[in-house]
């Protein structure tokens, strides 16, 4: 499943709308995250607070959009924008790669919250598949 | 039996009052349809659905769309029940309509954001995660007599 030049267009043009208050949006969807499936918590014990309005969590989600904002710009090759990423993933972080979706459910729930009709069917498809090439790319070295 | 504390209790049907059925309902097929277009495949008979316009506005996908989120509705009112309430809806998926029932995760993932779109900041982190756990409950008792 590749991304359709209809599709980078709806996610760059969503990124966009949504850059201004991307730290807020992706502290949300982390936090989401952690409470809609909280087996997630595991790769986060070192965080002192795990509750839904842990600065910490909402610190760490500001920073994996970024990273995601970093994806965007480069939509043309994930693979060569995230690979020091890809490689953090597989050697050092280990995250199983089952989460991933589980994140990318949460950012796309975040998303439909904050931009309502807004985030149209279409724009649902092309982020999803964005989200599932982020993915890939993040467990592409991990064996 | 599956065991709910009162909070998610409260978060799903109160949220449930305020969902207008019908919309909520043909929304949710829609993106169903749009973002995971292989499940095209069990709707064969309902005319143009070729691209995502086509979809929107087909009139057979918006009232199948209120007759799923019907049953939705009646999960919830057997919530304490639920394996038992679906059997026959069950096997009616299993042995007639023959459906994948992955595809039952893909609807509730397509319900769980039409929710929030529609709520907003009223579907709050907690509210989501009693209705994705509603979510699990009625995938596990629409599964449950696949053999």
């Amino acid at each position: 499943m590749t991304l359709s030049a209809h599709d980078k267009e709806l996610v760059a043009k969503t990124w966009t709308k949504i850059a201004p208050k991307a730290a807020q949006i992706g502290g949300e969807a982390l936090g989401r995250l952690i409470a809609v499936f909280p087996q997630t918590k595991t790769y986060f014990s070192h965080f002192a607070d795990l509750s839904a309005s842990s600065p910490q969590i909402k610190a760490h989600g500001a920073k994996v959009l970024g990273a995601i904002g970093q994806a965007v710009s480069g939509i043309d090759n994930v693979s060569a924008s995230l690979s020091k990423l890809s490689e953090l993933h597989a050697y050092n972080l280990r995250v199983d790669p089952a989460n991933f979706k589980l994140l990318a459910h949460t950012l796309l729930v975040t998303l439909s919250a904050y931009l309502g009709a807004e985030f149209t069917p279409e724009v649902h498809l092309a982020w999803d598949k964005f989200l599932a090439l982020v993915a890939t790319v993040l467990s592409e070295k991990y064996r | 039996m599956v065991h709910w504390t009162d909070h998610e209790r409260h978060a799903i049907t109160t949220l449930w009052a305020k969902v207008n059925v019908e919309e909520v309902g043909a929304q949710a097929l829609v993106r169903l349809l749009v973002v995971y277009p292989w499940t095209q495949r069990y709707f064969a008979s309902f005319g143009n659905i070729s691209n995502a316009a086509a979809i929107a506005g087909n009139a057979k996908v918006h009232a199948h769309g209120k007759t799923v989120l019907k049953s939705v509705g009646d999960a919830i009112a057997h919530m304490d029940d639920l394996s038992h309430a679906f059997t026959k809806l069950s096997k009616f998926h299993s042995e007639t309509l023959h459906v994948d029932p992955d595809n039952f995760k893909h609807f509730g993932d397509c319900l769980s954001i039409v929710l929030a779109a529609t709520f907003g900041t009223a579907y709050t982190p907690d509210v989501h995660a009693a209705w994705q756990k509603m979510i699990a409950v009625i995938i596990s008792a629409l599964s449950k007599q696949y053999h």
